[in-house]
């Protein structure tokens, strides 16, 4: 790990140590808010410190975006720290006689291994590994404040150890929830399990705790009205760093439409959904002659696709639908040219919302919704100048929106496309993170004095 | 200076993975040389996709290959066929008193004796796929010449679930290659494989 330098008669900068378990080059889609935290803190004046796992996971696991490296603030000194993830071992070396030949069994007890430090399946064992690491980083070069993000949620215990040690403060970072369930609203966790309780403690002790959209907030400040005052809705935002940047222009009259879709197809997404819509729109529809829809991302979580979404998209290739595979970050300007509209494409549930609807909103393209109308992007997109929201997921009404959106595609104007960047800018993800950090060095600094 | 070739093995013991994605994946790879260990016949894309291959003995016929996806016309008769079929099995009253005993007992009956539930059950399910992975791997040690390819190998991969068994064998055995399970782990063991890791 390297130190940044700082010069004899400089105020001491505060030092944020932050913990992610993805961080570049991960390709997970929260590594984007991750990436600009991390840069937000060294650009707001602060020495920060990443605390992540090892580059091999995200080369070997989750799939890797070298090219995402690029983009840490120089500044930014990195320590990894390694994560075991025997669930997802593919090197059959490490895999024991029992997990050969009685995998049910080998699973069910790693399932408890897993557990035995923290109450989170396959990550809960980076616990003492993080612990350690905190306590290293903070005797060479003290921690001011932590802030730890999820999921896994057990980057939590990082900052819970350096504050019952050593008394630093600490603020919890949200991606999703962890006793809600963000797609059916469930309560996943009894507040007298151990998650729980793990979970109440950390709320109460944290100076600060952030979601990434109000109803999850709202559902956090309902269930812990006592920590209500600390909590704060930090929306995911575009990165101007890899947002599309082409003015949007209206396609010449004999080329096919493109719709795009960028992300990850997790099971959760509507995909068979969408595709029924869109074999139903182009039959007889003259804006959609021989339109196509290009699908990036990786089908699953995982390296390996998973089989069903294969077959899915397989199938589907008649009607247009092609799978293109990931996109590095660096090319996604240059695949959002190719489009000429984005098709937002989302799990169900009140509070689900996505990273890519604020890349989309900085297209100026139209942008049709495949998502349940209660879903939480559609209170990021209300308003936008040239959006599609279907009125349900049945075929009907997903075909109406996306002609209603080639429509669109064809014959919007040059100012109507400008009113919809204008809208997005918004959105820009320094727009969503200055107010927090600013709010905190003022107070790291006043606590310093 | 050129990047060494690297030799691969692939093991493929499940009649039902498909050789025509297994073909593709082979050719995507650079400088490597690909030996293909089957108890499954190969079909002629894949056999030509490989530089070697070794068909063990008592090689079992591929699963037949799902039909292709319906054209939009074909998909709209068989809507069609489906719905007016539904709409006769309605118009059809449903069997009552003796008549549904009967066939319910039939049903059951057939249903025990043919004992497709026992065959999909996890056990038997795992039973034969050990079964089916200790055949491979005797396959293996019987032949000295497939043997000694195996252990030279950069990398050894299970390309499905029925040869994990035989491959970690490999593993146990050999000290040498990377034994690697399903075709995704393929492209990070042979960039450790040519670091020299």
């Amino acid at each position: 790990m390297t130190q940044p330098a700082q010069t004899a008669d400089a105020p001491r900068r505060p030092h944020l140590l932050y913990v992610a378990w993805g961080f570049p080059p991960s390709r997970a889609g929260g590594v984007y808010r991750a990436l600009a935290t991390a840069n937000a803190f060294a650009a707001g004046g602060w020495d920060v410190t990443v605390l992540t796992v090892e580059r091999e996971v995200f080369e070997k696991f989750t799939g890797a975006d070298p090219s995402l490296e690029a983009l840490v603030d120089p500044s930014i000194a990195i320590e990894r720290v390694p994560f075991e993830w025997p669930a997802l071992e593919t090197d059959l070396r490490k895999w024991p006689r029992e997990r050969v030949y009685a995998p049910a069994l080998w699973r069910k007890r790693q399932s408890k291994r897993d557990q035995e430090h923290f109450p989170e399946p396959s990550y809960g064992s980076w616990r003492p590994v993080i612990e350690q690491a905190a306590r290293r980083i903070h005797q060479s070069h003290p921690v001011d404040l932590t802030l730890s993000t999820a999921n896994p949620n057990v980057t939590f215990t990082a900052a819970w150890y350096l504050y019952e040690t050593y008394g630093v403060d600490f603020v919890m970072d949200y991606r999703d929830a962890w006793t809600l369930d963000v797609f059916d609203g469930h309560t996943v966790h009894q507040p007298d399990s151990e998650v729980g309780r793990w979970e109440r403690k950390l709320l109460d002790a944290a100076r600060e705790v952030w979601f990434v959209n109000e109803p999850i907030a709202a559902w956090h400040r309902e269930h812990y009205p006592q920590d209500a005052a600390k909590m704060h809705v930090v929306m995911n935002g575009w990165d101007a760093d890899l947002a599309p940047d082409h003015t949007p222009e209206v396609p010449a009259a004999d080329e096919p439409l493109v719709f795009g879709y960028i992300g990850t197809v997790s099971p959760k997404v509507p995909l068979a959904e969408f595709v029924d819509g869109w074999r139903l729109a182009r039959r007889g529809n003259d804006d959609l002659a021989g339109a196509e829809a290009h699908i990036h991302g990786y089908l699953g979580f995982y390296q390996t696709p998973r089989p069903e979404l294969v077959a899915l998209v397989d199938d589907a290739e008649v009607d247009g639908v092609r799978y293109l595979g990931p996109v590095g970050k660096a090319d996604v300007h240059r695949t959002y040219e190719g489009f000429h509209a984005c098709l937002l494409i989302l799990g169900a549930g009140t509070y689900v919302t996505s990273g890519k609807v604020f890349e989309y909103l900085a297209t100026g393209m139209p942008i049709v919704s495949v998502h349940d109308p209660g879903n939480a992007a559609t209170s990021v997109l209300q308003g936008y100048p040239l959006w599609f929201p279907v009125r349900s997921l049945e075929p009907d009404d997903v075909a109406a929106a996306l002609r209603e959106a080639a429509h669109a595609a064809r014959t919007a104007s040059i100012e109507t496309r400008l009113a919809c960047r204008e809208f997005g800018e918004r959105f820009s993800r320094d727009h969503q993170l200055r107010p927090r950090v600013e709010a905190l060095l003022e107070s790291t600094t006043e606590a310093a004095r | 200076m050129t990047a060494p070739t690297l030799s691969l093995v692939l093991v493929v013991g499940d009649p039902r993975t498909s050789h025509a994605t297994l073909a593709s994946q082979v050719r995507a790879l650079d400088r490597v040389r690909v030996t293909l260990v089957t108890r499954v016949t190969p079909d002629a894309e894949l056999a030509d996709a490989c530089d070697h291959v070794v068909v063990l003995p008592h090689a079992v016929e591929p699963a037949t290959p799902k039909p292709p996806p319906p054209t939009p016309e074909e998909r709209e008769a068989l809507e069609a066929a489906a719905a007016e079929a539904a709409a006769a099995a309605a118009a059809k009253p449903m069997p009552t008193g003796v008549k549904r005993v009967q066939a319910a007992v039939t049903w059951r009956s057939r249903r025990a004796v043919l004992g497709a539930k026992r065959r999909a059950a996890p056990t038997a399910r795992r039973v034969r796929l050990l079964r089916e992975a200790n055949g491979i791997d005797r396959a293996i040690r019987a032949d000295q010449d497939l043997e000694h390819r195996v252990a030279s190998a950069d990398v050894v991969c299970a390309v499905d679930t029925s040869a994990t068994a035989a491959v970690w064998q490999v593993g146990q055995r050999h000290a040498e290659p990377a034994v690697v399970q399903g075709f995704a782990a393929v492209d990070w063991a042979l960039s450790r494989a040519a670091r020299g890791q």
